[in-house]
C-alpha cells in the first residue's frame, strides 16, 4: 500500500499524464490508474472529481459535457497546453527525487 | 424487490444535503456511479449488489464534498476569513451588488434621488464655473500682487470720494522720484465712441485705448507680431487685438499700415492676443499715449481733469502701506494751491489691481460691486437648491427604511457591526451621488449655452474637463453622497434586529418627525425663492413704469461723435429733420438721461472753497425742456431771442439742485446767482424745474443745471411711430447728407433708458430659473413622499371607501398633513425672505413696497403646486379598487 500523502501528491502527474493520451472521462482515468499501478494505488473513486474539478480550475485540464451512445451524460477531460508544461515539471521533479533515491539506495560497495 | 432508479435517486438527494456538491458534480457523480455498477453488473452481480458497492467505491460524501469545497472557496480566499487582507472590504461586492438591485427594483424613487440630485449638483457646477472665473479676474499676470492702480481720494467736510483715475503726469512722476516703482503706465479710455477707418471699412469703436508701452511690461499681454517694447513709443501708433485685425484687414498683415481713428493717422505696430474674459483691461484697440495735436492741458498737472488711469508695478519686496503713505501727498507736492480752491483734500491710494473688478472705491472705501453681488446670490441659491436635493434624498431614504429593516436585522443578526452598516448605506448614496454627478455633467453640457446667455459668459465644454472642474465636480459628488447619505446611514443601521425581524417595526413609523422638518424645510426655501423672484420682478416693473418726471416715449436719439459736429450750423440741421412730418420736435444736449453726464464746479452762495458743489451740468438748446415734458416750477425756460440766455449762460436748475444749494423758496431761487469758475463769474438762475429721473431708479435725484450752451453730443427727435421704417430711412439720408463722414447711430430713449435695468433683469431671469429648480426638486421629493404615504394606508383606504367614504374625502385626507407642512414652511420662509428682500432693496433709491399680497401669493402659489403634485397620488390611491388592496387580507 502507498502512503496517503503520496498518493495525494501523485494524482496530479498521473492524471495529466493520462489524459496525455488523449480526452477521458472520470471513470475510464479511474480504470487506467488501478490497470498500471497494478492495484497499488489506492484511491477512493469519488476523491478523484474534486482532483479534476481543481486541475480545471487551474487550467491544467478543460472539460465537456458528451452523451455516450448509451445515452449516459460523460464530463470529458482534455490537458491544455499549460497543463502539459506542468507535467513537464512535475516529471522533473519527480525523475530528481527518484534519481536521489536511487543513489542512496545504490548497494553499499564491500572492502574485501 | 430492489429498484436501481430509486435507490439512485435516493443517493442524489443525500448528496444534495452536502451543500459544497453543486448539480454538476452530482450528475458527474451519477455517471460514474452508474457505470461503476453496470461493470460489476456485467460480471454477474445482482443489481443491487452492485448498487452497494459502486457506492463503497465512491467513498465517503463528506469527504468529497470538503475536498469540492476547499477547491472552490481556495481562489477566494487563502487565509482565513478572518485575517482578510483584500484591498476591497469583505461584503464591498454584496454591497454593491443590493445597491444596484435597489436602484433598478424602485425605479421611481432612484428616478427622484437621481434627476433631483443631478439638477442640484448641476446648478452647483454652473455656480462653480461662475464663481471661479469671478474670483480669476486679474489673476493671471505675473508678481499680480506688485501690481496696483494709483486713484484719488477725495476728501471734504461732504466726507469722502474715490476716483479711479489719477492725474495725467502722475505715473511717470511716481517712476521718476519713487525707486519703488518698477514701472509706471497709464491708460486712458476713449470717453466716445471714436470712428475707425481702413480703407472702405468704417465703424465705430468701443474700447479704444491710450496706453504707455509700461503697459505691457506691467500686465501680461502676448504679442502676436510687433516688438512689445517698443511699439508705443513712438507718435500716433497703435497695437490691435487678434479680433479687431480679423474686422479690418482680413488676410492682409497689418503691421506698418495707417488707420484713420477720427480722422488722425495711426501706424499700426503690433497685434496682441484678445484679452482673456477674466480681466478688466477689455480693449480692441490701444493707440500710443502721444497724440499728435492734442491740447496741452492733456499732458499737464490740471486739476480738473482726472483722465488717466495709473498702474504701477512696485519692486520685489516693497511694503505696500508704507510706500502708499509716502506718496499720498504727492498731488498736492504739484499742484496743492488749485486742489485748495476746491475745497477738498486729494490724497493717492493704492487699489490691489485683483480688487478691481470686485470692489470698486468710487464711494466710500472698498464697496462690493455687482460682480460681487452676483457671486453671493448665486453661491447662496445654488447651495439652498443642492440642499433641497439632498432632503429629498435624505427624505425619501428614510421614509423607505422599512423595506430595508428586513436586511439590516437579518446583516445584524449574522454579525454585521453598525460601522459596516453605516458604510453600507454611505456607500449606497455616494453610488447614486455619483450616477448624479454624470447625469448632472450631461445636463451642464446639453445647457451651457443657455446658462452663457443668461450669465453673460463664454463657456464652452471643454471647461469641463479642466482638472479644477474635475476635482471640484468629483468633491461635490463625495460631498452630496455624504451629506445626503449620513442621517438615512445612522438611521438605517440603528434598527433593532429583534424589533425589526418580529415585525414591531411599523414601516415608515420612526423618523417621521424628521422628515417633516425636511419638508418643511425644502418648501420653506421654495417658498423663500418664490417671494425672491416676485419681488425682483416687482421692482422691476416699479423702475420700469414709475414717472420718471419726463418723456420717454417716441424719442430717437442721434449720437455725435465729437463736440464740434454741431454748433453753428445747428438750427439748419434741426430745421432739416423738422421737414419731415413724422419728426415732430428736436433739440440738441450734451446729455440725455440715461447717459453720462459731465459735472460742473460751482459756488451756489458765496465763493469761499468749502461751499463749492459739483452738480451734472446739462449743456442743451431751448427745446429741450419741452420736448422732453419736463415740468417748469419757477421762472421761464431758455429762449432763444435772449441773446443772455446763451452769451451770459443763464442757469436753470431742479429741485435737487435747490435743495443742495440751502435755497429755501422756490420763487426766491429766479434770479439768486452761481458762480463759476476759478475766475468766479458769476450767473443768473432764470427757472427751476420739478426733478426728473436722469439716471435709473437705482439712484437717488442728484442735483442738476441746466445751461444754453451749443456743446451737443446728441440730437432727440420726437418722431411718430405710425410709419416709422419710412421715417427711419428719412432720418438715415438727411444723416448721410448732413455729416457725410459720420457713422449713423442711433438709439431710442426708452429701451436705451431700461439697459440700466438690465442687471436687475438678469437677476430676475436668474430668480426664474433656480426657483423653478427649487420647486421642480422639492416636487419630486414630495410626490415620492406622497406615493409612499398613500402606499402605507392603501388598507386603511380601502375599509373607509369599503364603509362608504368619498372619493374626495380620501384625497382631502391625504393631503391634510401636506397641506399643513406648507403653512409651516411659509412661517419659516416668511421672515427670512422679508429681511432678504429688504436688504436687497436697500440698494435703489427708489423701491417698491414689500407688500404683505406678496407673501400671501407665495404661499399660496406653493400650495397649489404642491397640492398639485400630492393629488396625482392621492386621486389615484383613492379612486383605486379597494377589493385589489384588502384581497390579500
Amino acid at each position: 500500500m502507498i502512503s496517503k500523502a503520496l498518493v495525494a501528491a501523485s494524482t496530479k502527474p498521473i492524471i495529466l499524464s493520462i489524459l496525455l493520451s488523449g480526452e477521458n472521462y472520470g471513470y475510464q482515468i479511474i480504470q487506467s490508474v488501478k490497470r498500471i499501478s497494478g492495484g497499488k494505488l489506492e484511491w477512493s473513486d469519488g476523491m478523484l472529481y474534486p482532483v479534476l474539478h481543481r486541475l480545471e480550475k487551474d487550467g491544467f485540464i478543460s472539460s465537456k459535457w458528451k452523451t455516450s451512445h448509451e445515452g449516459r451524460l460523460r464530463k470529458y477531460y482534455l490537458i491544455t497546453d499549460l497543463g502539459k508544461e506542468e507535467l513537464e515539471t512535475e516529471k522533473k521533479q519527480w525523475l530528481s527525487v527518484h534519481a536521489a533515491l536511487s543513489k542512496l539506495w545504490k548497494p553499499l560497495p564491500t572492502f574485501d | 424487490m430492489f429498484d436501481l432508479e430509486k435507490a439512485i435517486k435516493q443517493w442524489r438527494k443525500e448528496l444534495r444535503k452536502n451543500e459544497a456538491l453543486e448539480d454538476g458534480y452530482i450528475t458527474e457523480l451519477e455517471s460514474h456511479l452508474r457505470e461503476e455498477i453496470e461493470n460489476q453488473a456485467s460480471q454477474g452481480m445482482s443489481e443491487e449488489e452492485a448498487f452497494e458497492k459502486a457506492i463503497t467505491a465512491v467513498g465517503d460524501v463528506e469527504g468529497i464534498g470538503a475536498e469540492y469545497f476547499k477547491t472552490d472557496t481556495r481562489q477566494l480566499s487563502g487565509l482565513p476569513s478572518w485575517k482578510s487582507n483584500r484591498p476591497m472590504p469583505a461584503l464591498f461586492w454584496n454591497y454593491t451588488k443590493i445597491a444596484f438591485r435597489k436602484i433598478r427594483r424602485h425605479k421611481g424613487y432612484s428616478f427622484i434621488n437621481i434627476v433631483g440630485l443631478a439638477v442640484g449638483i448641476a446648478c452647483c457646477l454652473f455656480i462653480i464655473l461662475f464663481v471661479r472665473l469671478e474670483l480669476s479676474f486679474d489673476a493671471y499676470h505675473p508678481d499680480v500682487k506688485q501690481i496696483f492702480r494709483v486713484g484719488l481720494m477725495r476728501e471734504s467736510d461732504s466726507g469722502k470720494s474715490a476716483q479711479v483715475s489719477n492725474l495725467i503726469p502722475m505715473g511717470p512722476t511716481l517712476k521718476e522720484n519713487y525707486p519703488q516703482v518698477r514701472n509706471a503706465g497709464r491708460v486712458c479710455i476713449a470717453f466716445s465712441q471714436p470712428t475707425v477707418k481702413y480703407g472702405d471699412k468704417m465703424f465705430k469703436e468701443e474700447d479704444i485705448y491710450k496706453a504707455d508701452s509700461e503697459l505691457f511690461r506691467i500686465f501680461h499681454i502676448p504679442f502676436v507680431q510687433g516688438d512689445p517694447t517698443t511699439a508705443l513709443d513712438g507718435p500716433n501708433t497703435a497695437v490691435l487685438t487678434e479680433s479687431f485685425t480679423e474686422k479690418y484687414f482680413s488676410e492682409e498683415n497689418p503691421l506698418g499700415k495707417t488707420l484713420k481713428i477720427n480722422e488722425k493717422d495711426f501706424m499700426v505696430t503690433g497685434v496682441v492676443e484678445n484679452p482673456p474674459p477674466n480681466t478688466h483691461l477689455q480693449f480692441r484697440i490701444v493707440l500710443s499715449y502721444e497724440i499728435t495735436d492734442e491740447p496741452p492741458w492733456m499732458r499737464g498737472w490740471h486739476a480738473l481733469a482726472f483722465p488717466a488711469l495709473t498702474y504701477i508695478k512696485l519692486m520685489p519686496g516693497v511694503s505696500t502701506e508704507e510706500f502708499e503713505k509716502q506718496i499720498s501727498k504727492v498731488p498736492h507736492e504739484y499742484i496743492g494751491e488749485q486742489l485748495k480752491e476746491m475745497g477738498a483734500v486729494y490724497t493717492n491710494f493704492l487699489q490691489p489691481v485683483r480688487d478691481i473688478h470686485l470692489y470698486s472705491y468710487t464711494t466710500e472705501g472698498k464697496k462690493p460691486t455687482r460682480n460681487l453681488t452676483y457671486i453671493y446670490i448665486f453661491s447662496v441659491v445654488g447651495v439652498l437648491i443642492l440642499l433641497i436635493a439632498c432632503m429629498n434624498f435624505m427624505n425619501l431614504s428614510t421614509a423607505r427604511s422599512a423595506n430595508r429593516s428586513g436586511e439590516v436585522g437579518i446583516r445584524k443578526v449574522v454579525g454585521a457591526k453598525r460601522g459596516q452598516l453605516v458604510r453600507q448605506f454611505m456607500g449606497e448614496s455616494l453610488i447614486t451621488s455619483f450616477i448624479s454627478l454624470i447625469v448632472a455633467l450631461t445636463i451642464v453640457h446639453l445647457t451651457l449655452s443657455l446658462y452663457n446667455n443668461l450669465a453673460g459668459t463664454k463657456f464652452t465644454s471643454s471647461v469641463l474637463f479642466q482638472p479644477m472642474i474635475v476635482l471640484g465636480s468629483i468633491a461635490l459628488a463625495l460631498f452630496v453622497g455624504v451629506a445626503a447619505g449620513i442621517y438615512p446611514a445612522i438611521f438605517l443601521s440603528a434598527f433593532q434586529p429583534v424589533s425589526v425581524l418580529k415585525g414591531f417595526l411599523r414601516a415608515g413609523s420612526r423618523g417621521s418627525l424628521m422628515r417633516k422638518v425636511l419638508v418643511v424645510g425644502q418648501f420653506g426655501i421654495s417658498i423663500a425663492l418664490i417671494i425672491a423672484t416676485i419681488i425682483v420682478y416687482r421692482q422691476l416693473n416699479y423702475m420700469r413704469n414709475q414717472p420718471l418726471g419726463f418723456d420717454k416715449e417716441q424719442k430717437l436719439v442721434l449720437v455725435l461723435s465729437g463736440w464740434d459736429i454741431i454748433k453753428d450750423n445747428y438750427d439748419i440741421v434741426k430745421e432739416e429733420f423738422l421737414r419731415n412730418p413724422s419728426i415732430t420736435s428736436a433739440t440738441a444736449s450734451s446729455g440725455v438721461p440715461g447717459r453720462g453726464i459731465n459735472r460742473l464746479w460751482i459756488y451756489p452762495s458765496s465763493d469761499e472753497p468749502e461751499n463749492g458743489q459739483a452738480p451734472m451740468i446739462l449743456r442743451c438748446d431751448q427745446d429741450f425742456i419741452s420736448v422732453y415734458g419736463i415740468k417748469m416750477l419757477a421762472g421761464r425756460p431758455f429762449q432763444k431771442e435772449m441773446r443772455t440766455d446763451k452769451l451770459s449762460g443763464n442757469f436753470i436748475i431742479n429741485e435737487a439742485a435747490l435743495k443742495s444749494f440751502g435755497w429755501d423758496s422756490l420763487v426766491g431761487a429766479v434770479d439768486r446767482q452761481i458762480i463759476v469758475g476759478s475766475r468766479r463769474n458769476k450767473y443768473k438762475v432764470i427757472g427751476v424745474v420739478e426733478d426728473f429721473h436722469w439716471y435709473g431708479l437705482q439712484n437717488a435725484i442728484e442735483p442738476m443745471v441746466m445751461r444754453f450752451v451749443s456743446m451737443y453730443r446728441y440730437i432727440t427727435l420726437n418722431v411718430n411711430t405710425e410709419n416709422l421704417p419710412q421715417t427711419l430711412s428719412f432720418i438715415e439720408d438727411k444723416h448721410r447728407e448732413l455729416f457725410p463722414d459720420q457713422v449713423f447711430e442711433y438709439f431710442f430713449v426708452d429701451t436705451d433708458f431700461n439697459r440700466q435695468y438690465s442687471f436687475e433683469e438678469r437677476l430676475g431671469r436668474i430668480f426664474r430659473i433656480f426657483t423653478f429648480l427649487g420647486i421642480f426638486i422639492a416636487c419630486l421629493g414630495l410626490f415620492g413622499m406622497a406615493a409612499f404615504i398613500a402606499e402605507q394606508r392603501t388598507k386603511e383606504i380601502g375599509i373607509r371607501k369599503t364603509l362608504g367614504a368619498p372619493v374626495s374625502g380620501i384625497v382631502f385626507l391625504l393631503s391634510k398633513e401636506f397641506i399643513r407642512w406648507i403653512l409651516i414652511a411659509n412661517i419659516v420662509a416668511w421672515p427670512l425672505a422679508y429681511i432678504a428682500a429688504h436688504k436687497w432693496l436697500q440698494n435703489f433709491a427708489f423701491r417698491a413696497n414689500i407688500g404683505l399680497e406678496i407673501f400671501i401669493l407665495s404661499a399660496v402659489l406653493a400650495l397649489l403646486i404642491a397640492l398639485f403634485t400630492v393629488s396625482f397620488q392621492a386621486v389615484k390611491a383613492a379612486t383605486s379598487n379597494p377589493v385589489d388592496s384588502l384581497r390579500y387580507e
